[in-house]
């Protein structure tokens, strides 16, 4: 019953206003996505897809029984118009824009839930988002310009930033460790400031500034969101210069590539970034409705995803957020349809990994 | 002629000129002037770039240009991975030249309107509406005049009155392909002028269809401060609603 909400009527309603109305053919079950298409190696296989909170939940035999005798039906709450997207041990993290929260999607526990809600520390715009090896989460908002960060449970635990920090706060990347918390003020049209601002995760202290606005190497106009790479380089999405930088941890920067345009590994409008455990690249681009994937020295690999209006699997109209878990597996968010699409790597098996282990766990072993 | 008639003619002559050519300059020139995006907060420009630069690159933001190089050699994908990615379509002709365009020209503007360094803006019925079909009558249409409803699909698949309530948009055709446009003022009979309100035509079930786009209501090149098609009061509202 919950599938059937989640996989049929969300995105009816999202086809049918932005293009010719049609009904999505059924999916079929035999034939899986892989990327790339033969011949070429498969790397990565589709499989499957966040609309909402029935995603994670499970329809339980008290449910279904109480259903049965007084006919409620089952509801399940979807997606606003997510932005960015986090995983830690197979829990899935999406910030939400319009619903003005972080909606945790926890898949070990089966349970779906949302954080920034409280009266005291209430999110208001959350964008970029990211989390440590401890399970923190820490959100950037851009309406209290400030990065609030939540342990596990969710409980608020400090705030970092504010007003006097950021023009236009839109992303934020966390160490491992989470000594070290990357917060990028991407500015705006009419402002210079346009940096990647440096603090102390465990203080919330302000320690340096990376970049300017400008167009020379280590400037940037527009940046977007860092991703920690190999050797703890950072890789900063510099939008309006449409490259990526790369700056060893300290902020020196070491080279950039990409440039605009709508061929390989160009960039039109490129957003969030994220990295493997290869120390691999996986950059976003709305425009193009996919996600290209780079070397740690910024030569193409692949290419995944394709303009669709359909939104099927690998399907996207205004893709946004982008992450890689511990495991491999990416997950991929589109605004327009408001989904998060999940790939495999396609050396992995669907039951392992912290996803997999956790949906194929049987019931007794459910946390 | 008496020299008094021939002067009296003149006048007139002169009288008339101007009122013709003062009516053809009103209807041929934009409500709003076109400067470019230059003095706008849709420059996104560099502020400390050389002078002279910005001609060249100011367009990039919004609209990409096709590289004539042949782009990356994915190294996982050699077999079948080339370019040109297909973009969305963000001069709001479908199609154009044999394009690779996929989605319309609102996909284009919320691309950067997605509260991060621009405001957010939503689809549908959240607070605009874009990517909805026009609700008027419009060429094409006639099978369902009279009957008070529209059957285009609405956001909810469901059949919606509209007569009365919308006025109807005229169509064309350009290169082929069809155009549509809801005229500023009455009886400007079939052609279409600049200060008319774009729909954007899409193909679906029910042939081609006029679409409301953000660029229906916004000309993202204007000066003023909405980026609106036209600053009269109600003006903008009025020129498609009836009531």
């Amino acid at each position: 019953m919950f599938r059937r909400i989640a996989f049929v009527a969300i995105p009816c309603l999202a086809l049918a206003s932005c293009g010719p109305a049609t009904v999505p053919e059924k999916q079929e079950e035999a034939k899986p996505i892989v990327y790339p298409a033969p011949p070429d190696d498969p790397r990565f296989i589709y499989e499957r897809t966040i609309f909402s909170s029935a995603d994670v939940q499970e329809a339980g035999s008290e449910s279904e029984l109480r259903m049965m005798l007084t006919g409620e039906t089952a509801t399940a709450e979807g997606l606003g118009k997510p932005y960015a997207v986090a995983v830690h041990q197979g829990k899935v993290y999406v910030s939400d824009t319009v619903d003005r929260l972080v909606k945790v999607f926890d898949f070990p526990a089966r349970k779906y839930y949302k954080l920034g809600d409280d009266e005291r520390n209430p999110l208001q715009k959350p964008l970029g988002i990211d989390v440590d090896e401890a399970g923190n989460l820490y959100a950037a908002d851009a309406s209290s310009k400030s990065v609030k960060v939540y342990d596990p449970k969710g409980k608020f635990l400090l705030a970092m930033g504010g007003p006097k920090f950021f023009d236009r706060l839109s992303s934020v990347t966390v160490t491992p460790d989470g000594s070290r918390v990357y917060v990028v003020d991407i500015g705006g049209v009419q402002s210079e400031q346009h940096r990647v601002r440096v603090f102390d995760g465990r203080s919330g202290e302000h320690l340096f500034d990376i970049g300017k606005r400008g167009g020379e190497l280590g400037d940037f106009n527009l940046p977007r969101d860092v991703a920690i790479g190999k050797d703890g380089r950072l890789y900063v999405v510099d939008g309006g210069n449409f490259r990526v930088q790369v700056f060893d941890k300290d902020g020196k920067p070491i080279k950039s590539f990409g440039k605009v345009g709508k061929q390989l590994g160009q960039f039109a409008r490129p957003k969030e970034i994220a990295t493997d455990a290869e120390g691999n690249v996986y950059v976003v681009d709305a425009a193009f409705g996919n996600f290209q994937i780079f070397n740690p020295e910024g030569e193409l690999l692949m290419y995944v995803g394709n303009r669709n209006e359909r939104g099927g699997p690998g399907e996207y109209l205004l893709p946004s957020g982008i992450a890689v878990d511990e495991d491999g597996r990416i997950y991929f968010v589109d605004q327009w349809f408001r989904k998060v699409d999940i790939f495999r790597p396609y050396t992995l098996k669907p039951n392992d990994g912290y996803l997999g282990r956790a949906i194929f766990a049987p019931p007794s072993e459910k946390k | 002629m008496p020299e008094a008639v021939k002067r009296k003619i003149s006048a007139f002559t002169l009288i008339a000129l101007a009122v013709v050519l003062g009516g053809v300059l009103l209807f041929a020139l934009p409500e709003a002037s076109y400067p470019g995006v230059r003095n706008t907060k849709h420059n996104l420009m560099l502020r400390n770039a050389p002078p002279g630069t910005e001609d060249e690159a100011i367009c990039v933001f919004c609209h990409t240009p096709e590289d004539a190089s042949a782009g990356a050699e994915p190294a996982w994908n050699r077999s079948n991975g080339s370019g040109p990615y297909a973009t969305y379509d963000d001069i709001g002709r479908l199609g154009v030249g044999g394009s690779r365009a996929v989605g319309s020209s609102s996909v284009a503007c919320m691309s950067c309107h997605d509260s991060t360094q621009a405001l957010g803006v939503m689809a549908f019925g959240y607070d605009h509406p874009v990517g909805v079909p026009y609700r008027g009558e419009f060429p094409g249409h006639q099978p369902f005049l009279g009957s008070g409803i529209s059957r285009i699909p609405n956001d909810l698949g469901a059949p919606r009155t509209t007569t009365g309530h919308f006025h109807p948009a005229m169509g064309g055709t350009v290169e082929n392909r069809r155009v549509f446009w809801v005229p500023t003022s009455p009886g400007s009979g079939a052609s279409r002028r600049r200060t008319d309100l774009p729909l954007y035509a899409r193909e679906s079930g029910a042939g081609v269809v006029p679409y409301i786009e953000c660029t229906s209501c916004h000309d993202p090149h204007s000066e003023n401060e909405t980026f609106l098609r036209t600053t009269q009061i109600g003006g903008l509202c009025l020129t498609c609603h009836a009531n």
